[in-house]
C-alpha cells in the first residue's frame, strides 16, 4: 500500500459540491480567494448554497448574481477602496437571497466551537450592537461563576471548505507563505477541504520547513493545481489585486441590479461559460494582464 | 480651497494623529487609509512607541511606504509581525489591550453608534451596507476614533437604523447599564470639522471647524442637533513637521487624493 495522493482536477473537486450544500471560503476580502475553484462551480450554477465566509468580495456577490445562494453568512462584503459595496449583495438583500447577521469575531467564535466540539463558546463580542436580536443562532447565557451573561455562539460547521494557499505536496501538506486568515479554523470546520495551490511541491520541500505548513493533511481532503488561481484576487506573496477587473465586474452587475443585464451576461459568458477550464480562462485574461500583476511590474 | 498646500485627507489624518499618544495601541479594518497614514506619521513624529494593527492582515506595524489601499495588501507583511486573525479578534474581544479603535459608518448617530449593515429596514433594506466586520467590538476598546468622508445629513443621523458599532447605545443610562469596558467614541474627524461628545449627555459637540468651513455648514450637514460650544476654534493646519512626514509615508498620495 502507498499513501494516499490528494491532487484531482478541478472538474472533479466542484462536483464535490452539491445542491443545497453549505460551502466555506477561506481568504480575506480580495486575498487568497479560491476564485478557480468557485468559477468552476459557477460554471455548474450549483445551486441553494449556503454560504459562509470571513470578510469577502466579488467572488460571494457573483454568487449571489448568479442565483445561486439561498443564505448568506458573511461580516463583510466589499473591495475596500477599489469598490465599497457588492451590487447583488447591496441591492438583492432580503429579496433573492436571505441573510443571517454575523460579525467576524463570532464566526471565529462559532469556528472554534467546531474545532473544539464543544456545544457553544460564550464571547461578549456583540453586546450592543442590534446583532443579537436578528441572529436566532445566538443566545444569552448565564455565567457559572456569578458574572454578568453572556452570548452563546454555536459550532459552526460547513460540508465543504474552499481555500487558496501558496503550495502543497500531493498528500495535503499545505503551505501559504503569507498571512493565514482565518483559513485554518474555517479548514478544522469542514467535512471536506479543497485546497487550490499556485504550485505542486515535493515533500522534500515541504520537509525543509515544515513551520511554514499551515495546514496537515489531516484536514485536507483533496488538493488542485491552479496557478494564478486567485485571480482576480491577490494571492500573498504571489501577485496582487487585478483592482480594474474588480471595477470592471462592479459595473457590469450594477447595470444588472439596475435592470440591464445585458453587460452582466457578456462578462459571464466571457469568463465563466465559455473559457474550458483553468488555463483556457488564463488565457482569456491573457498573460501580459497577469505578469503585470507581479512584484515591480 | 485650491490655494490649499495640503488636502482635506491630510488635514483629517494630522487630526487623528494628534489624538494619538506615544505608547498606545491602535486598531483599524478595512478602507483605512486616513487612520494607517495617521498612525504612521505619528509614529514619524510625536509617538515612535505606537503600536498599530492593520485589522485585515494582522500585520503590526507594517512599514508602509508607500501606503496601500488595502488592510490586506500582502505589503502589510513587511511589519513587526503578521498576527493570525483569530489572535487579532482575541485583542479586539478582550477589553483591556486596545487604546484606539478606529471606525465608522454609513451613517453614525449622535451617540457615536455607527452602522455598516443597512439603510432601512433590516428584513427589506433600502440598501445593504457590507456589514459589521469587526465593528461590534468598538466599545471594548479604550477609545473608539471615528470618521467619515462624507459629512451630510444622510451618514450623520439622529439613531442609526442599524447598531454594528456600538457608541454610547441610547444615551448615558443605556451605556452605564451595559457596563462595556472602553470609555466609547471620544473623536469624531470628517471633511468639515471634529467632533468630542458631551460628557454629560454623551451627544456629539463641535471641536473645530477646519479651515474654510463655518459653523453654520457643519449644523447644516449634520442630520441631528449637534451641540455647538459658544466658541469653536479653527483647526489648526498640518504643520510642516506633519506634512513632511505624511508626504514622506504616502509619496503616491494613496490618502492625499482621497479627499
Amino acid at each position: 500500500m502507498s499513501r494516499q495522493q490528494l491532487v484531482i482536477s478541478l472538474p472533479e473537486a466542484a462536483a464535490m459540491i452539491k445542491d443545497g450544500n453549505s460551502v466555506g471560503i477561506g481568504g480575506f476580502v480580495t486575498t487568497n480567494k479560491p476564485m478557480a475553484l468557485l468559477r468552476e462551480i459557477m460554471r455548474l450554477r450549483t445551486r441553494n448554497l449556503t454560504i459562509i465566509a470571513p470578510p469577502s468580495s466579488m467572488e460571494v456577490d457573483m454568487l449571489l448574481g448568479l442565483g445561486m445562494v439561498e443564505k448568506l453568512i458573511t461580516p463583510y462584503l466589499g473591495a475596500e477602496a477599489i469598490a465599497p459595496l457588492g451590487p447583488f449583495h447591496s441591492g438583492w438583500a432580503g429579496k433573492k437571497f436571505s441573510i443571517e447577521e454575523m460579525e467576524l469575531g463570532t464566526l471565529v467564535a462559532g469556528l472554534r466551537a467546531h474545532a473544539m466540539a464543544v456545544p457553544f463558546i460564550p464571547t461578549r463580542g456583540v453586546v450592543g450592537t442590534s446583532i443579537p436580536s436578528l441572529n436566532p443562532t445566538l443566545r444569552y447565557v448565564e455565567d457559572p461563576f456569578g458574572g454578568p451573561p453572556l452570548i452563546a455562539v454555536p459550532p459552526i460547521e460547513m460540508d465543504v471548505v474552499l481555500i487558496h494557499a501558496s503550495q502543497a505536496d500531493c498528500y495535503g501538506n499545505v503551505q501559504h507563505l503569507g498571512a493565514t486568515f482565518i483559513d485554518q479554523l474555517m479548514a478544522q470546520a469542514g467535512k471536506k477541504v479543497i485546497v487550490q495551490v499556485e504550485r505542486i511541491v515535493s515533500s522534500e520541500e515541504i520537509r525543509r520547513q515544515p513551520e511554514n505548513t499551515t495546514l496537515t493533511s489531516e484536514y485536507v481532503d483533496a488538493v488542485v493545481l491552479t496557478p494564478y488561481g486567485a485571480h482576480p484576487m491577490a494571492s500573498q506573496n504571489h501577485y496582487r489585486v487585478d483592482a480594474e477587473f474588480i471595477k470592471e465586474y462592479v459595473r457590469v452587475a450594477k447595470a444588472c441590479v439596475k435592470g440591464q443585464p445585458e453587460l452582466f451576461e457578456e462578462f459571464v459568458t466571457k469568463y465563466l461559460d465559455n473559457p474550458h477550464g483553468h488555463a483556457a480562462y488564463l488565457e482569456t485574461v491573457g498573460l501580459e494582464r497577469l505578469f503585470s500583476l507581479g512584484e515591480g511590474a | 480651497m485650491s490655494e490649499k498646500t495640503y488636502s482635506t485627507a491630510e488635514l483629517m489624518a494630522c487630526v487623528m494623529s494628534r489624538h494619538l499618544q506615544d505608547g498606545e495601541v491602535a486598531i483599524m479594518g478595512a478602507v483605512s487609509m486616513i487612520p494607517m497614514a495617521a498612525c504612521r506619521m505619528a509614529q514619524e513624529t510625536h509617538a515612535p512607541n505606537l503600536y498599530y494593527i492593520a485589522g485585515g492582515s494582522g500585520a503590526v506595524n507594517p512599514h508602509l511606504e508607500p501606503l496601500v489601499f488595502s488592510s490586506c495588501d500582502d505589503e502589510n507583511l513587511r511589519s513587526d509581525a503578521a498576527m493570525a486573525l483569530p489572535d487579532v479578534i482575541l485583542l479586539e474581544g478582550h477589553g483591556k489591550r486596545l487604546d484606539v479603535f478606529f471606525g465608522g459608518g454609513l451613517q453614525i448617530d449622535k451617540y457615536g453608534n455607527c452602522n455598516l449593515v443597512c439603510i432601512g429596514d433590516w428584513d427589506k433594506p433600502a440598501l445593504r451596507g457590507p456589514g459589521t466586520v469587526g465593528l461590534p467590538f468598538l466599545p471594548r476598546a479604550g477609545r473608539v476614533v471615528i470618521y467619515t468622508t462624507s459629512h451630510n445629513a444622510r451618514t450623520l443621523v439622529e439613531k442609526v437604523d442599524f447598531n454594528s458599532g456600538p457608541g454610547f447605545l441610547d444615551g448615558p443610562e443605556g451605556w452605564a447599564a451595559k457596563g462595556l469596558p472602553g470609555n466609547g467614541p471620544a473623536l469624531v474627524v470628517t471633511p468639515l470639522c471634529a467632533m468630542d461628545f458631551d460628557e454629560k449627555s454623551k451627544i456629539m459637540r463641535l471641536k473645530s471647524v477646519h479651515p474654510g468651513v463655518t459653523v453654520e455648514q457643519v449644523v447644516e450637514n449634520t442630520g441631528f442637533k449637534l451641540i455647538v460650544p459658544e466658541h469653536v476654534p479653527t483647526t489648526p493646519e498640518p504643520t510642516e513637521t506633519e506634512l513632511k512626514a505624511l508626504r514622506q509615508i504616502d509619496p503616491t498620495g494613496v490618502a492625499r487624493n482621497l479627499i
